[in-house]
């Protein structure tokens, strides 16, 4: 996991967990924790304008108040404010937060106050202050319900990246076939990492309960394919033989009411990357009329490929198609779509390797090197639609920045495309296939054999 | 199994006849209550419906569906509130076939409350389709339906089925609707009294989603409710979904004369002893034999008299346990020559088994089934000769369902109603023409629990951005913004209603909803020896009703709570089967703060009679096992390991003049005053004091359990307290409060219908047969009661009500 998120600081709120932490990980991660016999402020990190301060009273934060200068960004860690949300009486509430910030009247410079008593995803202005949470689990009214690890990326422009996983997303759970109870049989018959697995023989799988022979190959395969990471392909699995067209694209939200970026990557006339960008909150129109009009005209024969489209771009383009540009409603409907992930997973025709199937995980695992944004295509929606609400300099998204990100991810979802074409590695179990492609079967009928 | 009925039922259930007849008579019969016959109101079809489809009718229409039709046709949203086989499916379908006549894009959704129903309903309706050459199909598209024929019936079948759960999580995805929406001309809620409650709040929100999302591709579909006959029908409605309904009410459907026998358990024999020794007044209701097995001996005599019966148990083991002493008391029987073939009926049993009973029934193959409310509509049976009712089924409406099975056609039915011994089924034996009364229950639906309607607007955001518009399915403003400002502190939404808000948050908010329960903190129910059904549970009604220890029934079945375990991601409440003949109480101690009125009665005197919300805080310490049958303690004080809860929610309440205590005292025979115990906790009150807290008690009892008479909902959806005199009143007072968060509209019901529950708590108080002066499970005592029913003075509850009714109210 350290390794995975490149972490320098490992927090903890329980003393007894940090000796563990210690042990197992390398010396350039320290392990902090939550100490509340602490008298004064501990700085956990400091480094190129940015430091990092846990505080475990009004008092220390008090203190330390009175040290900040006006250089850099501090952001401070404490368990003093809470978030509670009180549905009966319609009324969210910052617990702490009174004393909070009467502790601050003598700080200076750029603070970000991180909570222990909120999600990792939450972020909002209480009386002036920049609150974000960190904790995963910490509040399940704000849509998380299990444990988790959040990875916080500090930034030295005072904005923070958040990314939880959950522990599956870790270790044995990663395996396809692998879910909790089954890591749990596997753990008692003491094979207790991935590799572990991926090297074990099958016929000690089929022991444990519920585990036939074919269920223990194909987790065995998983093991190795994410061990290894390299890319399987079922036999007579093929992908489309006409050039494809990679896109991704950008919204407000999962029932958007604006698609404000598609990024098109071109194979056909050597990748050549377009984005068809709108900042214009109050113009839903513009970029996917756009996209149409030069679909229209190049794209007809290819298919255009997303990963997970049938799930969100395909139908959320159709939708939009028929509201802001129903000319092309035909031309959208005889495109030839192609969805990647429903391809390799659904219709097992692919393993992947990778700790998830997500998008950026997959790349990663099969050697791209793209940007680590910690964003997520929620974030960014949820960052549009400030943006809308409220347009100005504040909450106005960094265009450039945006559109680096979606080609980042087309361009991964293009390699990912490139090494599945690629690969000359076969999977041994091929896959039962929920809803595979062919249908055609040629088994025989009783009356081939009546006389 | 025909039966000649010129001679009539009498002839069978004759107090001379059953002297003779029936094996150990002992005056069971009590009396008859006689429901006329009526005929049939019809209208020719054509009076409604265009030549071509009239003509494909074999029979003209009742004339509750052809007024229906007409108010269709009008453009009104219509209510059809008549009896069950009155032929309601029948008026949505016929108005869909006419809408699909003129447009034939034309789309319509039909929701059930169950599967069941909807699978029932699918083939009803295509069948009718058929019938009347119409080219339309509808088809179930829920949780089971593949994913492949999910597109299929949103792209080309007319009429989806669905229910309520199902639509609240495909709104999520409701681009993939549009065909459907664009297009709807008709939404139809079955079954819609069932919506009330904690469900109905649920149900209220999703129709407003719908209908906005409807609204928002450019349809304004009519809307069709049908109901059981509910005191309310209007109200319900428009509660239900913000239209506005007319009613159709008056039943032009036919039934013959139905004869309903009350029929007494005699003692039993274990307390012959003890009535030798007590006057004929004291005799308890509790210790007469219990009501399934005396009224499986009733279907034993029934039967072998030739005719064909059908009984209903309230549990699985009921009908089970039913069939053998049937038998027993078949074989005791005097009459030998005829043999009577028996079988029990209820959804534990396979298909395959409930199919053959189904048609042996059909063929008179079998002469009694006893069977739990799963025969009590749908499923078609033919008709029975007589039914039996063993114990008051909780509405007037499920009685006369039950009633309802019996009877061919139009010819006579019997039906013999079996009373149990507790509150209602005393009431009714005592006061027989309640059950043929006019007034009926009213369905309580309830929008103002914050919590739920928090929820549901969250879900609204991430659907569509919220905005001004919607007021209309999401005012009053305040409330509106007020809960989106909350939202937004929590970083669940963004924007507001002028340019929009939307949902911000992470995970789908409809997953989050969860139609029975009104917070988000819902138990699970799991079973540790095998599978169980159950919707989670509140945490209110965890800890007073399933708490470790607890025995409860659920479909017919009994458990045991083995833990609670609450220190995870998802609490839950761990069972196991039990069968037992215990039961367990509670014991806590409640106090009730922070009361806010939202209306007010002031009688006069220093009477007042409030409805608002308060913080009910409860510490439930231990509990007691209880016998079902004779009512003895088996076990008592066992602990509950359970911290102190307390929510927030609806409640009423009725405050008295200090004064009151010297009003009760002069009204009660003297030497009925009563004195706690030394180790009682009231030991420091003395005689006035003590007796005036056992008629407070007494009487918030007494209302609570009468309730049911007025409004539909149980016993357990709500909790009172009772005090001398009350932090924040100053006053003698006793409380009703809803028993979840934030309320249902219960105990503001009670608060509307008050003159009516307090009637009938009284004449329930007056008229019980135990005359104690501590009451009996049938008047006072309350196995909801945390104070172990004590203290309780008959007398003195009487004269509180009688005084509160005697204000100008």
């Amino acid at each position: 996991m350290v390794q995975y998120f490149g972490t320098d600081i490992l927090y903890t709120r329980q003393a007894q967990h940090t000796h563990f932490l210690r042990d197992a990980t390398p010396e350039s991660v320290a392990v902090a924790c939550h100490n509340p016999r602490s008298s004064h402020a501990e700085v956990l990190n400091s480094e190129s304008g940015v430091a990092l301060v846990a505080v475990t009273s009004p008092a220390e934060l008090q203190e330390f108040a009175g040290q900040t200068t006006a250089d850099g960004v501090t952001y401070i860690l404490s368990d003093l404010l809470t978030l509670s949300i009180n549905l009966i009486q319609l009324e969210t509430e910052l617990h702490g937060l009174p004393e909070y910030k009467e502790a601050l009247t003598e700080a200076a410079g750029k603070l970000v106050h991180l909570t222990t008593g909120a999600n990792p995803t939450y972020e909002q202005k209480w009386s002036g202050l920049s609150v974000h949470g960190v904790m995963p689990g910490a509040n399940e009214q704000q849509g998380t319900s299990e444990a988790g690890v959040g990875h916080v990326q500090l930034r030295e422009d005072g904005t923070v990246l958040c990314k939880t996983r959950s522990l599956s997303d870790f270790g044995l759970e990663t395996v396809t076939g692998v879910a909790s109870r089954r890591a749990e049989t596997l753990r008692e018959e003491s094979i207790e990492s991935r590799t572990e697995l991926a090297a074990v023989d099958s016929h000690e799988l089929t022991r444990l309960d519920g585990v036939g022979t074919k269920t223990a190959r194909k987790i065995i395969e998983s093991a190795e394919v994410i061990e290894k990471q390299e890319i399987r392909v079922a036999p007579g699995a093929s992908l489309p033989d006409a050039d494809p067209i990679f896109i991704d694209i950008e919204t407000d939200g999962l029932n958007p009411t604006i698609i404000w970026l598609i990024g098109v990557l071109e194979r056909g006339s050597d990748d050549r990357y377009m984005p068809f960008l709108e900042t214009d909150p109050s113009e839903p129109a513009r970029a996917v009329t756009a996209f149409m009009d030069w679909l229209a005209e190049h794209g007809q024969g290819c298919p255009v490929v997303a990963y997970n489209g049938w799930k969100f771009d395909f139908p959320v383009i159709a939708e939009h198609v028929a509201e802001h540009c129903p000319e092309h409603v035909e031309t959208w409907e005889d495109t030839w779509k192609f969805d990647l992930y429903h391809w390799a997973v659904k219709q097992s025709n692919a393993l992947l390797p990778g700790i998830t199937n997500k998008l950026d995980d997959v790349a990663a695992a099969v050697g791209w090197d793209g940007e680590e944004t910690g964003l997520t295509g929620r974030t960014v929606g949820r960052r549009f639609q400030r943006y809308a609400e409220n347009p100005g300099s504040e909450t106005e998204l960094e265009w450039e920045r945006h559109k680096q990100y979606c080609e980042d991810d087309v361009r991964g979802l293009a390699h990912i495309y490139d090494r599945i074409a690629e690969t000359e590695n076969l999977m041994a179990q091929a896959g039962s296939g929920d809803r595979s492609g062919s249908s055609d079967s040629t088994q025989g009928t009783l009356t081939d054999f009546s006389s | 199994m025909s039966h000649d009925n010129e001679t009539g039922f009498g002839s069978v259930l004759d107090a001379e006849a059953l002297e003779e007849s029936f094996p150990q008579y002992e005056e069971q019969l009590q009396g008859t209550e006689v429901d006329p016959p009526r005929e049939a109101e019809t209208v020719p079809a054509e009076t409604v419906l265009p030549d071509e489809l009239a003509s494909k009718l074999e029979y003209d229409l009742y004339s509750h569906q052809a007024e229906a039709l007409r108010k269709l046709k009008d453009g009104k949203n219509v209510s059809v509130a008549t009896s069950t086989s009155s032929g309601k499916t029948w008026v949505y379908t016929l108005y869909y076939a006419l809408r699909k006549r003129e447009n034939p894009d034309a789309r319509a959704l039909f929701l059930y409350p169950t599967k069941a129903l909807s699978a029932d309903q699918e083939l009803a309706v295509n069948e009718l389709f058929n019938q009347l050459g119409v080219d339309a199909r509808a088809e179930t598209y829920d949780g089971d339906t593949s994913q492949d024929r999910r597109q299929i019936i949103r792209e080309q079948v007319d009429v989806p089925i669905s229910n309520f759960a199902g639509i609240n999580a495909y709104l999520d995805s409701h681009q993939k609707w549009r065909e459907v929406f664009a297009n709807c001309e008709l939404v139809v809620i079955d079954e819609a009294h069932t919506y009330s409650g904690v469900h109905g709040m649920h149900v209220s929100w999703v129709i407003r989603r719908l209908r906005r999302l409807l609204a928002y591709y450019g349809a304004d579909p009519q809307l069709t409710c049908t109901t059981a006959t509910i005191g309310n029908p209007e109200e319900h409605a428009e509660l239900l979904t913000g239209a506005e309904f007319e009613v159709v009410d008056s039943d032009g459907s036919p039934h013959g004369r139905r004869e309903i026998a009350f029929w007494e358990p005699p003692l039993q024999e274990s307390a012959d002893e003890l009535v030798k020794q007590i006057s004929e007044d004291e005799i308890l209701p509790s210790m007469r034999k219990s009501a399934s097995d005396e009224a499986a001996g009733v279907l034993a005599h029934l039967t072998k008299n030739e005719i064909q019966t059908l009984m209903f148990a309230d549990s699985r083991q009921g009908t089970e346990i039913g069939v053998k002493r049937a038998v027993e008391a078949a074989t005791a029987h005097p009459d030998s020559d005829t043999y009577a073939e028996y079988a029990p009926y209820h959804a534990g049993l396979s298909k395959d088994k409930r199919n053959a009973t189904e048609q042996a029934l059909r063929d008179g193959e079998v002469d009694g089934v006893i069977s739990t409310s799963a025969l009590e509509l749908g499923i078609d049976i033919g008709s029975v000769d007589a039914t039996i009712i063993s114990g008051y089924p909780g509405t007037r409406q499920s009685f006369w369902q039950r009633i309802g099975r019996a009877g061919r056609g139009t010819s006579d039915s019997l039906s013999v109603y079996v009373p149990q011994s507790d509150g209602i089924d005393q009431y009714i034996l005592d006061n027989p023409a309640y059950l043929l009364g006019d007034n009926i229950e009213d369905a309580v639906v309830n929008l103002s629990n914050n919590s739920v309607f928090a929820r549901h607007l969250l879900c609204a955001a991430s659907e569509r951005p919220v905005t001004r518009d919607d007021l209309e399915w999401f005012g009053p403003e305040d409330r509106l913004e007020k809960a989106i400002d909350m939202w937004k502190a929590a970083g669940q939404m963004v924007g507001d209603l002028d340019r929009g808000a939307q949902y911000s948050g992470t995970a789908r908010p409809q997953s989050d909803i969860s139609m029975y329960t009104t917070t988000d903190e819902q138990y699970e129910v799991r079973r540790v020896d095998g599978e169980i059904d159950m919707e989670p549970l509140d945490k209110e009604r965890v800890y007073r009703q399933y708490h470790p220890g607890a025995l409860i029934v659920y479909d017919g079945e009994q458990y045991e709570v083995q833990r609670v375990v609450e220190d995870t991601y998802q609490p839950f409440v761990e069972l196991h089967s039990k069968p037992s003949r215990n039961y367990t109480q509670a014991i806590h101690d409640k106090s009730i703060t922070g009361l806010e009125v939202d209306r007010r009665r002031d009688l006069g005197g220093g009477y007042q009679l409030a409805a608002g919300t308060g913080t009910v805080h409860l510490n439930y310490s231990a509990y007691n096992v209880l016998d079902m049958y004779d009512g003895t303690v088996v076990e008592a004080m066992l602990p509950i390991d359970l911290p102190p809860i307390s929510f927030r929610t609806q409640l009423m309440w009725i405050s008295f003049p200090q004064s009151i205590i010297d009003h009760v005292i002069a009204e009660i025979p003297e030497e009925t005053q009563i004195t706690p115990d030394s180790d009682s906790d009231f030991d420091q009150l003395g005689m006035r004091e003590y007796t005036l807290a056992g008629g407070l008690h007494g009487a918030e009892h007494a209302m609570i359990k009468m309730s049911p008479l007025e409004l539909r909902l149980d016993n357990d959806d709500m909790g009172g307290l009772s005090q001398l005199n009350h932090p924040e009143l100053q006053s003698p007072v006793w409380f009703i409060h809803d028993a979840v968060e934030g309320g249902v509209g219960f105990a503001h019901s009670v608060y509307d219908h008050f003159e009516a529950v307090a009637q009938r708590a009284n004449d329930r108080i007056t008229q019980c047969s135990c005359e104690r002066t501590e009451g009996c499970p049938a008047c006072l005592m309350s196995s909801q009661c945390g104070n172990q029913n004590e203290p309780l003075h008959r007398f003195a509850a009487s004269s509180l009500l009688n005084a509160a009714l005697d204000q100008p109210l």
